[in-house]
């Protein structure tokens, strides 16, 4: 075929999407000029050229005028002569009326939906500004600090035998050695946490007052003003720490200690630290508003401190109070400076030297911003976990989700009655645009009142629950930030729950609206019911995962928390004993006859010095056994007992004999997996062996059955007892009584007692299944915040449910009528108005089983000692989640089925 | 006066379709503007413009007679209405007073 023959067409592709674009009253024309441009172009240029400019016309066409819809003509002259706008703004002051009139009317007339709508949204909104204000508090530590990039905490990284762990201390020469040495150093800054267990506050008049306990104490030097910005109030940041016995406080602590003096009469003020170091108070800031690393309040010089600190100890020796910030240049590579101190370090230490490949120990700079999240150096500060705080923004980002669906669909269930109200108006000449608007505005209104509503509630929130959130969350708000936060979560919402049935209810055509008969159903077609449906399914399945999780967590608290530990732990008190001397021979002697005098009260049945059975911190060490086969060893954990422990604790001996009563070690008593772990099959073959410490050599005497050393997290551990008197700086007291009204005698004897040896020591005592109780303080907050999300999923859901059923049984009131007349029972006609959301129910439990045995799973794999997840709690769930879904659809249902059908069939 | 106020290139589309008469519709005018202008002109442009025109209620369309190399697609014919005259005349007026008050000295030269 050759070209001339065929029919030449200008670009199909062009025309389609001209056509497509162009508006109806413009189609014609265009496409018309468009092709008579092509046809003469065709004839005079050729059919590539003219193919081309077709195309480039096209381009040359889109333009929003294309495809506007026409504008009424001349409406310039129409102003001039009407005294209104025909398609006013509905921002225009009369519409603004008009519009917030009839929102009110329309809230008002579905008031019990209104008020279903605004209780979900506020308790949705009250969660996210709950988690806004941790999240915020929480990401904004350290953020302020000027030069933030630059700043790094010097770490220390273990890794021995293949356990890597962090530590947040360093040697103590480090400091001085590194100074001067390393010129991509700015600054470096030793900070000693120190806390205070007797403060004296010598005020002007010459009486003193006395504090204990005082903590974010740090003794620094001069740079540490350099590092951090504080604003001063009195003193100069240049000379207040130069000397030794100086000390800069903050405003609060100043008015702690001083009440009364301002900011200048302090200055020159003494404290009296430890009870023995003298220390001028030479500055005072301003208590930091932010959020930050740097937790200090009163800062005493370096050099004040009589144990040298930062001055002379060993490069093997590390303390988690011993820490070194340093700011670098602002060129440096961290990379290299930690290469650099790592080489330097190695001349003093063994341990940081290369040996084999292996480095036992290296130091890391950590970035001051990773200091409050990072989770693997050991500190004693709070730290916060990124996962955690992600997982809670989930959450709250889940209940606000629901909470908007049930807006979405009660909204859209309402819709048939709406929909005349739409029709009428779309007739009388209403826009399309302007109903739409109306509807976000109406979501805008809810959402808006919700909003004050959970406000309430989150101040609620801090009340009742506010320490589940660490302390300060609520003393910050960056308010800029937060007014946006609210701005955005609001018309986020309105947007949300606004634009689906207002897109939904004004895309009926008039005339289909107006033509039904009255209460004729006409928008219940059935991809929307079953896009309702989802929505249901999805809030069941997060509510039920929500109750299988909090049960389950339940279950496992109450199981760590009552579980046999291996040891009697009923109406035992432990105490700690102060060092009172220098020369602890002094508080072993002090200690003894202290608990000889409590032995001697009648309600004190036995009384042991040493560690309890179960206790959060340990002490490893390596002990090893010499066979003829070779060399077993095991870690091995101390405890440091006396030769009562046994006795009080009801451990009975499985094999040998108990410890005799020494100030040092002088025999093991092990439990039996450390006998295993030794390699003896029965626990007799061990009693005889000798066991090797290092140089020292014991032997064994008994083997006492297994106890639990730690929480339920950790599984039995190989324990060794031994009596080393030193240590034992607790004391542990049988009650004589069980009954805990008896208790209270003894308790005031006690601390008579007890005021006769360590006068100036409180009496304060715990009781032990506290102190044990205490190991999962971690669960219980879990397990509260878990339940509270659950109660509150159940509500939303239940809510929206409740809306539903309301909704279907007015609809159906006129079915449910027909059917009575026809001689249906109450029963069917409850069935009848039930069984389709039970299902729904069902159905979300299917989903949520398989979700939430998989999360428990998960949760659980981090206890050695757990509870099995049973089938029966999925259906148990089930069972409730039906039981709280009928309850809540059953009320409407009754009340639908009771009704005289002759009301709801009279009217038409 | 706002509203018969009119640019640079809708007064030259004005012109073109009071020049067409009872021939001015898109094709036309945009063949028309290329010749008198010498300068690529696109089709977009007229339109958009056109209908600005329309809106302001300086010219008045009507549809025309369709041909087949348009696809048997009408024309829209277009013509100035009173108002379009107006504005003509409004432009014009403005522009020869312009012309009437450049003082000669202005476009020969500095008087060197």
């Amino acid at each position: 075929m050759s070209q001339q023959r065929m029919p030449l067409h200008p670009p199909q592709a062009a025309k389609r999407l001209i056509a497509y674009l162009a508006a109806d009253h413009l189609q014609q024309e265009i496409v018309g000029d468009l092709d008579e441009l092509f046809q003469k172009r065709l004839h005079r240029l050729g059919y590539r050229k003219a193919w081309w400019l077709y195309w480039l016309d096209v381009v040359g066409l889109l333009h929003p005028r294309l495809w506007r819809p026409r504008k009424p003509i001349a409406t310039a002259q129409l102003k001039t002569s009407l005294p209104f706008n025909l398609y006013p703004s509905i921002l225009n002051r009369a519409m603004l009326q008009n519009f917030l009139t009839l929102a009110g009317r329309q809230l008002w007339r579905n008031r019990l939906l209104t008020g279903l709508n605004m209780v979900g949204l506020a308790i949705g909104l009250s969660v996210c500004w709950i988690t806004y204000r941790l999240v915020s508090y929480e990401f904004a530590f350290d953020q302020h600090h000027s030069n933030k990039e630059r700043i790094y905490r010097l770490v220390t990284w273990f890794n021995e035998q293949g356990q890597q762990s962090g530590f947040a201390g360093v040697p103590q020469p480090l400091p001085t050695a590194l100074s001067g040495k390393l010129p991509s150093l700015e600054l470096i800054v030793p900070v000693q946490g120190l806390w205070i267990n007797g403060l004296r506050a010598v005020h002007p008049g010459h009486k003193s007052d006395h504090y204990r306990d005082v903590r974010q104490v740090v003794a620094t030097t001069t740079d540490y003003f350099k590092l951090v910005d504080y604003r001063w109030l009195a003193g100069s940041p240049a000379q207040a720490l130069a000397e030794p016995n100086q000390v800069v406080l903050t405003q609060s602590r100043s008015q702690r200690y001083f009440p009364g003096l301002t900011t200048q009469q302090v200055l020159g003020q003494t404290l009296t630290y430890f009870d023995s170091v003298q220390v001028q108070v030479t500055g005072i800031v301003a208590d930091p508003l932010e959020p930050s690393s740097f937790e200090g309040r009163e800062f005493m010089s370096l050099l004040s401190l009589p144990q040298q600190a930062f001055r002379s100890g060993q490069w093997d020796d590390l303390n988690a109070d011993h820490q070194l910030f340093v700011r670098l240049r602002a060129n440096a590579n961290p990379g290299a400076v930690e290469q650099q101190i790592n080489q330097l370090v190695a001349v003093h230490s063994e341990a940081v030297r290369v040996k084999k490949g292996v480095q036992a120990r290296r130091h890391l700079l950590q970035a001051l911003t990773d200091i409050h999240f990072d989770t693997q150096i050991g500190d004693s500060r709070r730290r916060a976990n990124r996962n955690v705080l992600n997982g809670l923004m989930g959450l709250a980002g889940f209940i606000l989700l629901m909470a908007v669906i049930n807006y979405v669909n009660l909204t859209t269930a309402q819709s048939p009655a709406r929909a005349r109200e739409i029709g009428i108006r779309k007739t009388l000449g209403s826009r399309r645009r302007t109903l739409i608007a109306q509807f976000l505005g109406e979501t805008f209104l809810v959402t808006f009142i919700a909003l004050f509503l959970a406000l309430v509630l989150g101040k609620g929130f801090f009340i009742y629950f506010g320490d589940l959130l660490p302390s300060g969350t609520e003393a910050y708000l960056n308010w800029p930030l937060a007014t946006a936060f609210v701005a955005v979560l609001v018309v986020g919402v309105s947007l949300l729950a606004g634009s689906y049935p207002g897109w939904l209810i004004t895309r009926f055509q008039p005339v289909t609206i107006l033509r039904t008969p009255i209460n004729g159903v006409v928008l219940s077609t059935n991809r929307r019911l079953t896009l309702r449906k989802g929505l249901i399914v999805f809030q069941f399945v997060l509510a039920q995962v929500f109750i299988i999780c909090a049960w389950l967590m339940g279950s496992q608290l109450r199981y760590a928390l009552t579980k046999d530990m291996g040891f009697h732990r009923d109406a035992i008190i432990s105490m700690y004993l102060p060092a009172t001397s220098t020369n602890p021979v002094v508080d072993v002697r002090k200690r003894r006859s202290f608990q000889q005098q409590l032995g001697q009260l009648p309600g004190v049945a036995l009384s042991s010095l040493g560690n309890p059975p179960a206790n959060q911190s340990m002490r490893l060490d390596r002990m090893s056994l010499k066979k003829t086969s070779g060399e077993v060893s095991v870690e091995l954990q101390y405890k440091y007992v006396d030769t009562n422990f046994v006795h009080l604790y009801r451990l009975p001996l499985i094999a040998g004999r108990n410890l005799r009563l020494s100030d040092t070690i002088r025999d093991y008593v092990l439990n039996e997996t450390a006998v295993r772990a030794l390699g003896f099959k029965r626990p007799q073959d061990a009693v005889g062996q000798s066991l090797y410490a290092g140089h020292q050599v014991y032997p064994i005497v008994g083997v006492v059955r297994d106890f639990q050393v730690n929480s339920v997290r950790e599984p039995l551990r190989p324990v060794a007892l031994v009596t080393y008197q030193h240590y034992a700086n607790q004391i542990n007291v049988q009650l004589a009584s069980g009954r805990p009204t008896d208790w209270s005698r003894t308790l005031t004897k006690m601390a008579r007692i007890w005021s006769g040896f360590y006068p100036d020591e409180p009496f304060v005592y715990q009781f032990y299944d506290q102190t044990l109780a205490a190991f999962y303080e971690m669960e219980q907050t879990l397990s509260r915040i878990i339940n509270l999300a659950t109660g509150v999923a159940i509500l939303i859901s239940c809510l929206g449910l409740f809306g539903l059923a309301t909704l279907t049984a007015f609809q159906r009131r006129r079915e449910i009528g027909v059917r009575k007349v026809l001689g249906a029972s109450m029963a069917s006609v409850v069935g009848l108005l039930t069984q389709d959301f039970l299902r729904l129910v069902l159905l979300a439990l299917l989903v949520a089983s398989p979700i939430a045995w998989w999360l428990m799973n998960e949760f659980l794999r981090q206890y050695a000692y757990r509870i099995a997840i049973e089938w029966w709690v999925f259906g148990l769930t089930g069972l409730l989640a039906v039981g709280i879904a009928f309850l809540t659809v059953g009320f409407q249902s009754v009340k639908a089925a009771l009704m005289n059908p002759v009301k709801s069939l009279r009217s038409e | 006066m706002k509203g018969t106020q009119v640019g640079e290139f809708e007064e030259l589309v004005l012109l073109a379709i009071a020049q067409l008469y009872d021939e001015a519709y898109s094709v036309a005018v945009l063949e028309l503007l290329i010749q008198r202008l010498q300068r690529p002109v696109s089709l977009g442009m007229v339109h958009r413009t056109m209908q600005r025109l329309e809106e302001k209620n300086l010219v008045a369309s009507r549809f025309g007679e369709a041909t087949p190399e348009r696809g048997g697609r009408s024309k829209r014919l277009f013509t100035v209405t009173a108002t379009g005259e107006q504005a003509l005349q409004e432009a014009r007026r403005v522009r020869n007073e312009f012309w009437s008050a450049i003082p000669q000295a202005a476009f020969n030269g500095p008087l060197l």
